[in-house]
């Protein structure tokens, strides 16, 4: 168990270093430097040398690697020269409007997306399968961002229960905060809701094939209780892998849904800092979002552990 | 499964039909606007903006007065090609990595595995962010970006494919005729995962869709004066509270596109599956 | 009358794959189904305890204790519980690989206890079936394949059945375990004086537990009665092919005189690196331990042993499938170590496979599949169709077979194929491995004397690789024994069946079930 961890963690820590210096040298690529950017075209190269010397941008690339990556791991992510504001603060102001968009969306597309799948599942073949299945063959054919735009048209537009868009601080007024988050998680919610209900179906399905259900049920269970203590658990373990990959779908998605509802997020910061060439401000943003996704493919690991003792012996899957 | 059995599976199975048949539609509409769009899709007529559905605008006319059945059969092609790119992409390198994978094995495996986990903590938006960042926004961009994210499911998908083969006898056989690990893959594992690749590339290619549309929308894909449906989106951004017709048409037709493609992909993949075609036998 | 099945028919749509099924049970009588797969054998067992699969429809009637069964599941479910246990096949799939196996037995007396009757323990129960209080802590994999059948035997106990439905409880289990089940089963049937309906492909056992039987085939009953009457003098034919092949009745052949040393094996041992190409990692896995061994031209030499004792890992060194970390091999005094077995060399040693399912590519045609060895033989075109020709007539098959594809024959005709690709080359040594376990018992026996006609005609040498000690004894004519990697043992068959020396032989044979009839 022990060595499964550590060999997870150490995996988890070169996987960041590995993209963190992938991202480093793919931006480093670029013709001109912040120097140039910060002090116009116009400069003189005298000045644009000075400022690369103070900005410490003529030491050689592998050791600029180390310097960011070391202040990253001490919380300074540098400073941006557009918004001339620490990235790290830069981005934390918006990871708390991102961040709890996708664990919202997350809870809510689990507490829809795997009862119907479990439901589909004991009723294969009848109705409510069917119904719950063409619902979700739609829910996943639907681009979150568009169905954000219907939901503004409905919820907000017609009927006026809930804001357009825009976001009010959490600081100032927590339940304003929240009901404006109510509308995109539910738009980033529906198509991973979908595809969980049919993962969920799918493995239940499987599961119910098996022979321990056979056994459970040799025991004196019917159908449906030997599925409920024994198949559920055991077809959670497909759909945790997809509910780790799911996240980062989540982190990607609110990127592209916070433009619908207007809302300040790393999206809007990174569009901003790709306009204006703020390279600082989009390495340290893109990092950010790589260390969620792959911390919640680190968790699910962890989790398979938890739930399948098969893992927590012998290190390897 | 001979020719026959197929056809006969067509017919008795609508879903995987209809797929077919509204993903050939489709694909016609979009090959069509190469040699004609009802208008040209730069045509702009200020004057005639707004427009609603009519005998000269099927579909009506979008803010800039362009006409939106045009744009839309020639962002379908955009979203289409895009889409269709990265999925050669993703398969051109993941399939031959994954079987390398499988037919090798040691040291060879276990870095198409840490490097498919490394691509995985990438998604495709990352991706793009970083491309555009370098060389400005583009269709090429997305292509690349949804390309390198589909190439560790492609690798997934045929590792996992040709591992259950490996194991199988014949494969043993073929390496005792003398056969070696490139040849065993070549002529034993990949025509045997074919049809888990064609599958995987139906609904990768969906997904490429659904990915266009969004890049695009953030202004991370498709740039005017070419047009894709995830660009029509955008355009209609800032106004669909006041239209939401501009709104509807590219949405849906991405919607119809995308389900057309699950569909085929959902029922190639029954057509295909034979632990669905063995269950009459182990039941008895 | 304790279980009572008149007329019982289950049918899949049109296909009709149980008819007319009859039988009886007595309160503690043992009763056997016998028959291959697809006899109908298991759905027997599936129609009385209410789990056929969805869209089985059955008719005709099952009564337990004259009571015909009930129609909600929730009460089958009940009389399930209480009145009959059943152990399957795969104890692995059959357990519940999350849950510790003492939560499963516990449940399973949970559901079937009245709240005010005396309370089974699963103490007593682990007690009861062999196992010990440690074991139950245990997950299923964590378990021996005996010691999870036990598990099952455990759990079937917990509601305390009057019957016993045991389906092919053994077949997954290595000789000498089967054996110490088969007493356990026997041993709690007769101290519970519970009934037993045990099915199973193995005669031997049924002749061993049970006083009556029924043989099913393709769903039809071909003979019922006491053991004694239909297994020592049955009167269909069926029966009695079933009774000829389980004693591997071989005639004896003219054959070539044995020549001299073909094949030598010298100190060879096959290590497993544990934990993926790290360079230090788990202490290495020796699968095969400095294994010396000769096969003399024209001989039949077997190596027999339990599951994982590191006879096929030896079996594919010596073919060419793998590398020998120690030690070289001689074939026809030609040294080699595995894998770097010479191309030129490589068509005098074929290689049957056990799994006729699996060792022909679905894609290619019989054809494109027997040419392949040929590859290693530069022939023109129509030599290369007169050996294909030659190598599917020598097995008793048409050349009309190249041209279909492997979906479109049996088992038993597969197995007669894979031999045919292995003689294609025309090889000296035919290495075979269980060459006729994966097969319906009626047809083990045609293979056996198909091979037994092939060395005759053309002095093959075989080297047999087995765990069936009766298949063994039919066929070859020198036998080692292999345990945890090392040979323990050698001499001729009837000398090591009468008296064995070492340890694990002596198990063998003592596991043995006497012969039927």
């Amino acid at each position: 168990m022990t060595f499964f961890i550590l060999k997870r963690l150490l995996g988890f820590a070169v996987t960041l270093l590995v993209a963190a210096a992938v991202i480093f040298y793919l931006l480093d690529l670029l013709p001109g430097d912040s120097a140039q950017f910060i002090l116009g075209i116009n400069a003189s190269p005298e000045a644009v040398a000075k400022l690369r010397v103070q900005l410490g941008l003529d030491a050689p690339a592998f050791e600029r690697l180390l310097g960011w990556i070391w202040g990253m791991l001490h919380g300074d992510f540098g400073i941006s020269y557009t918004q001339s504001a620490p990235v790290a603060q830069l981005i934390a102001e918006r990871l708390w409007v991102t961040l709890p968009l996708a664990v919202f969306a997350m809870i809510i597309s689990m507490a829809i997306g795997l009862p119907l799948g479990i439901l589909a599942a004991r009723m294969r073949g009848r109705a409510p399968d069917t119904g719950i299945m063409v619902l979700a063959q739609m829910g996943i054919a639907i681009p979150n961002f568009w169905f954000g735009m219907l939901l503004v048209l409905v919820f907000a537009v017609s009927l006026r229960w809930l804001p357009p868009g825009g976001f009010t601080p959490w600081n100032e007024d927590g339940w304003k905060a929240l009901r404006g988050l109510i509308l995109p998680s539910l738009a980033l919610a529906l198509p991973q809701a979908s595809i969980l209900a049919r993962v969920m179906r799918t493995a239940l399905v499987d599961v119910q094939g098996q022979d321990f259900i056979r056994t459970a049920r040799a025991k004196g269970m019917t159908m449906g209780e030997a599925v409920w203590r024994h198949g559920v658990r055991n077809a959670l373990l497909p759909v945790l892998t997809v509910l780790g990959l799911q996240f980062a779908f989540l982190v990607a998605g609110t990127i592209i849904v916070e433009n619908v509802f207007y809302l300040p997020g790393l999206g809007k910061l990174i569009a901003t800092a790709i306009s204006e060439r703020d390279l600082i401000l989009v390495r340290g943003a893109v990092i950010v979002l790589i260390v969620a996704v792959t911390a919640v493919m680190l968790a699910v690991d962890l989790l398979y552990a938890v739930v399948d003792p098969r893992l927590r012996q012998g290190g390897g899957r | 499964m001979s020719a026959a059995t197929a056809r006969r599976f067509v017919f008795t199975h609508p879903s995987l039909w209809l797929g077919l048949a509204a993903t050939l539609a489709f694909t016609l509409l979009a090959l069509v606007s190469l040699v004609w769009t009802p208008y040209p899709i730069a045509n702009i007529e200020i004057g005639d903006r707004f427009l609603g559905p009519s005998a000269a605008h099927w579909l009506g006319t979008d803010n800039l007065g362009r006409d939106m059945a045009s744009l839309v059969m020639s962002g379908t092609l955009t979203s289409f090609v895009v889409a269709s790119l990265s999925v050669l992409i993703g398969a051109g390198i993941g399939v031959p990595l994954g079987l390398a994978a499988a037919a090798w094995g040691g040291a060879l495996e276990w870095l198409v595995l840490r490097l498919s986990d490394f691509i995985f903590a990438f998604p495709a938006i990352i991706v793009a962010i970083l491309i555009t960042s370098l060389y400005g926004p583009g269709a090429t961009n997305a292509i690349i970006a949804i390309g390198i994210f589909n190439i560790p499911i492609f690798a997934r998908v045929a590792r996992g494919g040709a591992m259950s083969l490996k194991t199988l006898d014949y494969v043993a056989a073929a390496r005792l005729a003398g056969l070696g690990n490139g040849a065993i893959a070549y002529r034993h594992l990949l025509p045997n995962i074919l049809s888990l690749i064609i599958v995987q590339g139906t609904i990768q290619l969906s997904l490429g869709i659904l990915s266009e549309a969004g890049l695009s929308y953030i202004g991370l894909g498709t740039q005017p004066p070419s047009t894709s449906l995830g660009l029509m989106l955008k355009d209609a951004q800032g106004l669909f509270l006041i239209h939401p017709w501009l709104t509807l048409v590219p949405g849906l037709c991405i919607v119809l596109i995308v389900l057309a493609l699950n569909l085929a992909g959902d029922g190639l993949r029954d057509a295909i599956d034979p632990r669905l075609k063995g269950v009459q036998q182990n039941a008895a | 009358m304790l279980l009572e099945v008149a007329g019982l028919t289950v049918k899949f749509g049109a296909v009709e794959a149980l008819s007319d099924m009859s039988l009886t049970l007595e309160r503690g009588e043992r009763f056997g189904i016998v028959g291959e797969s697809g006899s109908g054998k298991t759905l027997t067992a599936l129609a009385i305890t209410g789990l056929l699969p969805e869209g089985a429809r059955v008719s005709g009637s099952i009564k337990i204790d004259g009571e015909p069964l009930p129609r909600s599941e929730r009460e089958m479910a009940r009389l399930r519980g209480k009145r009959i246990g059943m152990v399957f096949q795969e104890p692995m799939t059959a357990l519940n690989p999350l849950m510790r196996v003492s939560d499963q037995i516990e449940e399973a007396i949970r559901i079937n206890t009245v709240a005010s009757a005396p309370r089974i323990e699963v103490p007593n129960l682990l007690k009861e079936v062999g196992l010990e209080l440690r074991h139950g802590d245990r997950f299923a994999h964590q378990l021996s394949g005996g010691q999870r059948q036990r598990v099952m035997i455990a759990m079937a106990l917990a509601g305390q059945p009057d019957i016993l439905i045991a389906d092919e409880p053994t077949s997954a289990l290595d000789l000498i375990t089967q054996r110490l089940v088969l007493d356990l089963i026997a041993e709690i049937c007769t101290r519970r004086h519970m009934a037993l309906l045990f099915i199973s492909h193995d005669l031997k056992a049924v002749a061993w537990l049970c006083s009556r039987v029924a043989v099913l085939h393709r769903g039809k009953l071909v003979e019922t009665g006491s053991v004694q009457d239909v297994l020592g003098a049955p009167t269909q034919a069926y029966t009695q092919k079933l009774v000829a092949a389980s004693r591997f009745d071989v005639r004896p052949l003219a054959r070539p005189p044995i020549g001299k040393t073909l094949l030598e094996v010298r100190g060879v041992s096959r290590d497993y690196k544990q934990g993926g190409p790290w360079p230090f990692g788990g202490k290495p896995l020796r699968a095969v331990d400095d294994v010396s061994l000769t096969v003399d031209a024209a001989e039949c030499v077997a190596i027999v042993g339990p599951s994982g004792c590191g006879k096929t890992t030896l079996a594919r060194i010596i073919v060419g499938l793998d590398r020998a970390t120690r030690g070289e091999i001689s074939f026809a005094g030609e040294l080699y170590h595995g894998s770097d077995l010479p191309k030129a060399r490589r068509r005098d040693i074929s290689l049957v496979f056990q799994d006729p399912f699996g060792s022909f590519d679905p894609r290619l045609t019989i054809e494109q599949s027997l040419g392949e060895p040929l590859r290693l033989e530069k022939l023109d075109a129509s030599t290369h169709v007169d050996r294909l020709i030659e190598a599917v007539e020598a097995v008793g098959l048409g050349q009309e077979m190249l041209r279909r594809y492997p979906h479109e024959f049996s088992g038993g005709q597969r197995q007669r194929l894979a031999i045919a690709r292995a003689l294609v080359t025309r090889p000296k040594l035919l290495v075979l491995d269980e060459p006729v376990s994966a097969l319906d018992v009626s047809v083990r026996g045609e293979v056996l004397a198909l091979l037994a006609r092939l060395q005759a005609d053309f002095g093959l040498t075989y080297l047999v690789i087995s765990h069936d000690l009766g298949m063994v004894r039919a066929i070859a004519d020198r036998v080692m024994v292999m345990e945890a990697g090392r040979i323990v043992e050698e001499g001729k068959p009837h000398e090591i069946f009468a008296r064995p020396q070492h340890k694990l032989t002596q198990d063998l044979m003592a596991a043995r079930l006497p012969e039927v009839g």
